[in-house]
C-alpha cells in the first residue's frame, strides 16, 4: 500500500468512526457544562450584572479575558494556517487543518463573550442600527462579522476536495445524510485540472486576505483598550503586543489539541515528533518575542515613572495584591517554556505539550494582569468601602458561564472531527506531490 | 359589710374609670400636633413704572429641622393707616410656598406725616401653620435713567432719582447708593455702583459685557435696603454689550460628533472593498468550479 | 368616565379663567400665581376668591398654583442643548468643607440609590508636604469627551450646550464610557432600584427615571436650567464653594453671588483637573487655600468617614466616633 491510498483509507476512515463510549461521556459532560452555563446566563440576563462581580471601577471581568483570550486563538490560529498554506510549508501540512478549526470555533465561541458584559443585552441591534464609526467596538464588529463570514467560507473551501473523496468512497459505512453532506458541501468537485486550478486560486485568495484581516481584527480589539486614556492600557505598543500574545498562545493552544487528536485518533504517523519539535521552537522564538515585547512595555513605563504607573506596578510586584498571579504567570509563560524546549535534555512530545499548557494558563492569567489591575487604579484614587468597588473577584455565575464557554468550544471541536478529517486528505496528498503548489502562478522553488 | 364592699367596688371604678378617661383624653390631645411655627419672608421692590411689587414666601420648621414651604396659603395685603387697615389684594403660595403680587402704578396710597407708606402682609395660618405677618414701609421712590452715549465711544448712563416727601412733592434723592446689575442666566450680575448727590449721577458703562447677539443687555439699577426707601429698582434695556454669536454651529465631523469624520468613512469603504472584492472573487470561482463540465 | 369627563372640563374652565385674570393681570400689574398646572392634575376642588390688586375678584384652585416646572424635553431635542448657552462650573476648593450637600441634593433629585453618587467627595493630597483637600467631582462634560467618542452607539452625546448627556433608553450598557472616563465620573445602574420605577416621562436633560443595566453620570442639570435654576449641587452647597453659569455671558453664580467667569479665574488662579489629558473639561477649580480638612470630617457617618481611611490619621477617624 502506497503512502497515497493508506493516506486516503486512513483518515477517510476518521470520519466512519463512531464515538466510543469515552467519547460519548466527554461529549455528554461539555454539554452539561454548556448547559450550567446556558443557566448561569439566564440567571445573569434574570437578575441583571449585580451578580457578577464587575463594579464601577473594574467594569470588565474575566468575559472579556476570555473574549480577549479566544478571539486570540481565532486570530493565531487562521493566521498560521493562512502563512502555512501560503508558503507550501510540506512539513505542516497534517496540522492546516486543526488550526482551521480552532480558528472558526473560537471566533464563534468568543464574541458572546463580550456580549455577556452587556448591561441591556435586549438593545443588541443597536450595535448595527445606531453604530458610531468613531468607536472601537464598532471597529470590532465590523471586522468580527467580516473575518467570521470570510473564515466559514474559507474553511468549507479548505474542505472541498476531502468531501469530493469521502462522497466518491462508496466503501466508508456512513448514514445517507453524512454522504449527502459531503455531496453537497463538495460542490460538485471533480478534481479535474480546472476545477483543481480554480478551487487552488480561490483558496490562496482567502488565505491571503486572511492575514491581513486576522492581524487587523485583533489589533482592532487591543484598540478597545489602548484608546481609553487608561494608565497601563493607552499604549502605542498594545496592537502588537496583543497580536503577537495571540500568536503565541495560539501555537500553544496548536500543540495541546495537537498531543490530544494525536492521541485520540492514533494519527502517530501523521502528528510526528518533529511536529512538536518544530511547534514547539516556534513557540520558543515567540516567547523570547513576546518577553521582549513586555519588557519594552513595562521597562519604559517604570523608567517613566509616572504616579499612575507607579502605582499599577507597585500592585503588581506586592504579593498583598497581584504578586503571586505575577510570578505565576512569569514562571508558567516564560521560565517553564524556556527550560523545557530551549534546554535538550528535557525535551519531548509530552514535555512540550507541558510547556504548552503552562504557556496557554500562563497568558490568561497574563490577560487577567492587563485588564484587571489598571481599571482597578484610576487617576482619583478609589475612595470607597465596598471591597467590590474597590478590587474584582468573579463571581460563580461568571465562573461557570465562562467555563460553558469553553465547553461549547470544547464540544464543538470534539464533534467536528467526527465529521470532518482532522487531517486534511488534500493536503496530505499534496505533501507527497514532487512539485509544489504554485503560489498564485508562480511556482515556488524547491 | 355588704354594703360597704359594694360601695368600695362603685368607687374604685368610677376612680378608674376617670384614670382611663384622663389618660385617654391627654393621650387624644398629645396626637393633635401643634401648629408649626411659620415665617413670613418679604422682599419689597418698588419698580420704575411707580408699581410695587411684593415677594413673599412663607416656611416653617418643626423641632427636629424638617423644612416646610408653606403651599395655599392665602396672604392679604393691606395698607396701615394709623390704626386702621385696609386690604389692598390678595394671593395664595404656589406649590413652594411663594408667592408674588404687583400693585400697578395706577394706585395710589395715603402717606404719614414722615411720608411713609405701610403695608401688612399677613398668613392667618390653619391646622398645620401658624399664622405670620410681615410689615413694610417706605417713602416712594423713583428712579430714571438717560442714555448718554459720547463721541469719543465712552459710554454712560445719566441717572436721576426723587422721592415723595409727606407734602406730596418730588425731593432729588441724596446720600444713597445705587448699583447696576446686568441680567444674566441664572442671576443678576453687578458691574457697579454709583453715589447720588442731589438726585442725579453718571454711571461709566463697562464695554468689556457680552450681550446678546446685538450686544443687548438687560441692566437693572437699584437702591437696595434702604432705611427710607425699602428696595426700588429700574430696569433698562441697552445695546452696549459685546455681540455674541448664539447661531447654531455647523455638525462638525469629529471622534466625539455624531458623525464620523469623512477621512475615517473612506479608509472603511476602502478597507472594506478590498476584503469583500477578493472574497466575492473567490466565491466566483467557486461557483465557476462548481458549474464546469470537463 | 363621566367623573373623569367632570374633571376635564372643570380642569379646562379653570385654566380659562385663570389665564384671563393673569392675562389682565399683566395688563394691570396683576396677580402673578405662578405657573398654572397643565399636566392634567386634577383640581382639589377647594376654590378661592381673590382680591385681585386691580380691584376685582378672581377666582383659582388651590390645586393649581405650581412652581414653573421645565418643559418635557423629549430624547430627539435633548440632543441640540439649549440655544446659545455654553456652560461651565467652577469649585472654589478652598470652600469645600465636605459638607456634602451638593451629593445628597443631586442623589434626590435624580432619585439616585445611596450606592451611586454622581457627585462625589474625594480627599485629597497632592503631595507629601502639599494640604489634604476636599474634591468634589461632578463630571467634567469635557469638550474633548473620551467616554463620547468610543460609545458604539450615540447613547452618550455631546450637545451645543456643551453638555454631555446619557439617553438611558438607547445605551447598551457595555461599560466602554466607564473605562474611557479618566475622571470616573460614570456609574453603572446594577441593581433595581427606586430611581428606575419613578413615576416620571423619561427625559435624557432630567435623567428620571433610570434604567437598569445603563450609564448614569451627572447631567448639569439642563431641566433646571431651562426655569433658570442653577443645578441641584451650586443650591445645595451651604458653602458656596460652587459656582456654575454661561460662559457666552463670562459670568457664574453659587446661588448668593453673581461673578465674572473670567475675573473669577483670574484673580484666583484657576486651573481644570488633569488639564494634559485633553479632554477640556467645563469643570474648573480654584486652588485649595487654607483648607482645613478636619472640618469635612465631623458629622459624618462613620461608613462614609472610612472611605477617607488611607487619607487620614488614624486618630482623626477614632477621635469624633462615640
Amino acid at each position: 500500500m502506497d503512502n497515497k491510498t493508506k493516506y486516503i483509507k486512513e483518515l477517510s476512515a476518521l470520519v466512519e468512526n463512531k464515538p466510543t463510549a469515552k467519547q460519548k461521556l466527554w461529549l455528554v459532560f461539555l454539554l452539561v457544562l454548556i448547559g450550567a452555563g446556558a443557566f448561569a446566563f439566564f440567571y445573569q440576563l434574570r437578575n441583571g450584572q449585580i451578580v457578577t462581580g464587575m463594579r464601577d471601577n473594574v467594569v470588565w471581568g474575566i468575559y472579556t479575558i476570555f473574549f480577549v483570550v479566544f478571539l486570540g486563538f481565532s486570530y493565531a490560529g487562521a493566521l498560521i494556517a493562512s502563512i502555512l498554506h501560503l508558503a507550501r510549508v510540506r512539513w505542516a501540512k497534517p496540522i492546516v487543518r486543526i488550526l482551521e478549526l480552532i480558528a472558526v470555533f473560537s471566533l464563534i465561541v468568543g464574541p458572546p463573550f463580550i456580549l455577556f458584559c452587556l448591561g441591556r443585552f435586549d438593545r443588541l441591534l443597536m450595535i448595527f442600527t445606531h453604530g458610531r464609526l468613531q468607536s472601537p467596538i464598532i471597529w470590532d464588529v465590523i471586522a468580527i462579522v467580516s473575518d467570521l463570514i470570510i473564515s466559514i467560507v474559507f474553511i468549507f473551501i479548505t474542505f472541498i476536495k476531502d468531501f469530493a473523496l469521502l462522497r466518491d468512497n462508496t466503501e466508508l459505512k456512513i448514514p445517507k445524510w453524512r454522504r449527502k453532506f459531503y455531496t453537497f458541501f463538495a460542490f460538485n468537485y471533480k478534481c479535474t485540472l480546472k476545477q483543481e486550478e480554480l478551487l487552488n486560486k480561490a483558496h490562496d485568495i482567502l488565505a491571503a486576505i486572511l492575514i491581513p484581516i486576522t492581524i487587523v481584527a485583533y489589533s482592532l480589539l487591543a484598540c478597545i483598550f489602548a484608546m481609553t486614556l487608561k494608565t497601563g492600557w493607552h499604549s502605542t505598543i498594545f496592537a502588537p503586543y496583543f497580536v503577537l500574545t495571540a500568536v503565541f498562545s495560539g501555537t500553544a493552544l496548536v500543540i495541546i489539541v495537537l498531543w490530544i487528536v494525536r492521541k485520540v485518533y492514533k494519527l502517530h504517523d501523521y502528528i510526528t515528533k518533529k511536529h512538536f519539535n518544530l511547534l514547539g521552537f516556534t513557540m520558543l522564538v515567540l516567547c523570547l518575542i513576546y518577553g521582549y515585547f513586555t519588557f519594552s512595555e513595562y521597562f519604559t513605563n517604570w523608567y517613566g515613572g509616572d504616579l499612575n504607573t507607579m502605582m499599577i506596578l507597585s500592585k503588581l510586584l506586592s504579593f498583598h495584591e497581584y504578586g503571586w498571579m505575577m510570578l505565576t504567570y512569569i514562571l508558567l509563560a516564560s521560565v517553564i517554556p524556556i527550560v523545557i524546549i530551549g534546554l535538550p535534555w528535557f525535551r519531548n512530545v509530552s514535555t512540550i505539550t507541558f510547556a504548552a499548557f503552562t504557556t496557554l494558563t500562563g497568558l490568561i492569567l497574563h490577560r487577567f494582569i492587563v485588564i484587571i489591575p489598571t481599571q482597578e487604579t484610576p487617576f482619583l484614587p478609589v475612595q470607597d468601602i465596598r471591597p467590590e468597588y474597590i478590587s474584582y473577584s468573579a463571581t460563580w455565575v461568571e465562573w461557570m458561564l465562562t467555563l460553558g464557554g469553553v465547553a461549547a468550544f470544547l464540544f464543538l471541536f470534539s464533534a467536528a472531527t467526527k465529521i470532518v478529517p482532522v487531517i486534511s486528505i488534500s493536503e496530505m496528498q499534496e505533501s507527497l506531490k514532487k512539485k509544489k503548489l504554485k503560489i498564485f502562478g508562480t511556482q515556488p522553488d524547491e | 359589710m355588704k354594703i360597704h364592699t359594694a360601695a368600695i367596688i362603685r368607687i374604685l371604678t368610677s376612680l378608674l374609670a376617670i384614670i382611663v378617661l384622663l389618660t385617654v383624653s391627654d393621650h387624644l390631645t398629645a396626637q393633635e400636633a401643634e401648629p408649626l411655627e411659620s415665617d413670613l419672608a418679604l422682599t419689597v421692590w418698588q419698580l420704575g413704572d411707580g408699581s410695587i411689587e411684593f415677594n413673599i414666601e412663607i416656611s416653617a420648621e418643626d423641632a427636629s429641622d424638617n423644612y416646610y414651604e408653606v403651599s395655599g396659603a392665602l396672604v392679604n395685603l393691606s395698607q396701615v393707616i394709623g390704626d386702621s387697615v385696609q386690604l389692598v389684594a390678595q394671593t395664595v403660595t404656589n406649590s413652594a410656598g411663594k408667592a408674588s403680587l404687583i400693585i400697578p402704578p395706577e394706585k395710589t396710597f395715603e402717606v404719614d406725616t414722615e411720608g411713609f407708606v405701610y403695608f401688612l402682609l399677613s398668613y392667618d395660618g390653619d391646622e398645620q401653620f401658624r399664622e405670620c405677618e410681615a410689615e413694610a414701609g417706605f417713602k416712594r421712590v423713583f428712579i430714571d435713567v438717560e442714555i448718554d452715549e459720547d463721541e469719543d465711544s465712552s459710554k454712560s448712563l445719566y441717572v436721576t432719582a426723587h422721592f415723595i416727601d409727606s407734602e406730596g412733592n418730588e425731593q432729588p434723592l441724596h446720600d444713597e447708593e445705587l448699583l447696576f446689575y446686568v441680567k444674566r442666566l441664572y442671576s443678576w450680575l453687578p458691574i457697579g455702583d454709583i453715589w447720588m448727590e442731589e438726585g442725579e449721577g453718571y454711571f461709566d458703562f463697562p464695554l468689556d459685557i457680552p450681550g446678546d447677539d446685538n450686544g443687548g443687555l438687560t441692566v437693572a439699577i437699584r437702591l437696595e435696603d434702604s432705611e427710607n426707601f425699602a428696595s426700588a429698582k429700574q430696569i433698562i434695556s441697552l445695546n452696549w454689550g459685546i455681540p455674541v454669536d448664539y447661531s447654531e454651529k455647523e455638525i462638525q465631523r469629529t471622534l466625539w460628533s455624531n458623525y464620523a469624520p469623512v477621512w475615517m468613512i473612506i479608509a472603511l469603504i476602502f478597507v472594506l472593498a478590498g476584503v469583500w472584492i477578493n472574497f466575492f472573487l473567490a466565491i466566483f470561482k467557486i461557483f465557476r468550479m462548481s458549474k464546469s463540465k470537463e | 368616565m363621566k367623573d373623569k369627563n367632570d374633571d376635564k372640563k372643570k380642569t379646562r374652565r379653570d385654566f380659562l379663567k385663570l389665564g384671563l385674570a393673569s392675562g389682565a393681570g399683566i395688563i394691570a400689574g396683576g396677580v402673578v400665581l405662578g405657573n398654572i398646572s397643565k399636566d392634567g392634575k386634577t383640581p382639589s376642588g377647594e376654590t378661592l376668591k381673590l382680591l385681585a390688586p386691580d380691584g376685582s375678584l378672581v377666582e383659582v384652585d388651590k390645586a393649581m398654583i405650581e412652581e414653573p416646572k421645565p418643559p418635557h424635553i423629549n430624547r430627539e431635542e435633548a440632543k441640540k442643548g439649549i440655544p446659545g448657552r455654553n456652560f461651565v462650573m467652577v469649585v472654589d476648593l478652598s470652600k469645600c468643607k465636605n459638607a456634602r450637600k451638593c451629593t445628597e441634593k443631586c442623589q434626590k433629585g435624580h432619585h439616585l440609590p445611596p450606592d451611586q453618587e454622581w457627585m462625589k467627595v474625594f480627599l485629597l493630597k497632592d503631595n507629601d508636604v502639599g494640604p489634604r483637600y476636599w474634591f468634589p467631582r461632578p463630571c467634567y462634560h469635557c469638550d474633548n469627551p473620551p467616554c463620547v467618542k468610543v460609545c458604539p452607539v450615540g447613547a452618550t452625546y455631546k450637545r451645543q450646550d456643551g453638555i454631555v448627556l446619557i439617553d438611558t433608553k438607547r445605551c447598551i450598557g457595555c461599560k466602554f464610557c466607564m473605562s474611557a472616563c479618566p475622571y470616573s465620573a460614570r456609574t453603572f445602574n446594577w441593581n433595581e432600584n427606586e430611581g428606575n420605577h419613578v413615576n416620571q416621562e423619561y427625559s435624557p436633560e432630567t435623567s428620571v427615571p433610570s434604567e437598569l443595566g445603563t450609564v448614569g453620570k451627572c447631567d448639569f442639570c439642563p431641566d433646571r436650567s431651562r426655569i433658570g435654576k442653577v443645578p441641584y449641587c451650586v443650591d445645595g452647597c451651604p458653602m458656596g464653594a460652587i459656582y456654575f453659569g454661561d460662559a457666552n455671558e463670562d459670568a457664574v453664580t453659587n446661588g448668593d453671588a453673581t461673578v465674572r467667569l473670567t475675573t473669577l479665574l483670574e484673580e484666583n488662579g484657576g486651573y481644570r483637573y488633569l488639564e494634559h489629558l485633553g479632554t477640556k473639561p467645563r469643570v474648573y477649580y480654584l486652588p485649595p487655600v487654607g483648607v482645613e480638612y478636619e472640618r469635612g470630617l465631623e458629622d459624618l457617618d462613620e461608613n462614609i468617614k472610612l472611605r477617607y481611611k488611607d487619607m487620614i490619621d488614624d486618630n482623626d477617624l477614632t477621635e469624633n466616633h462615640g
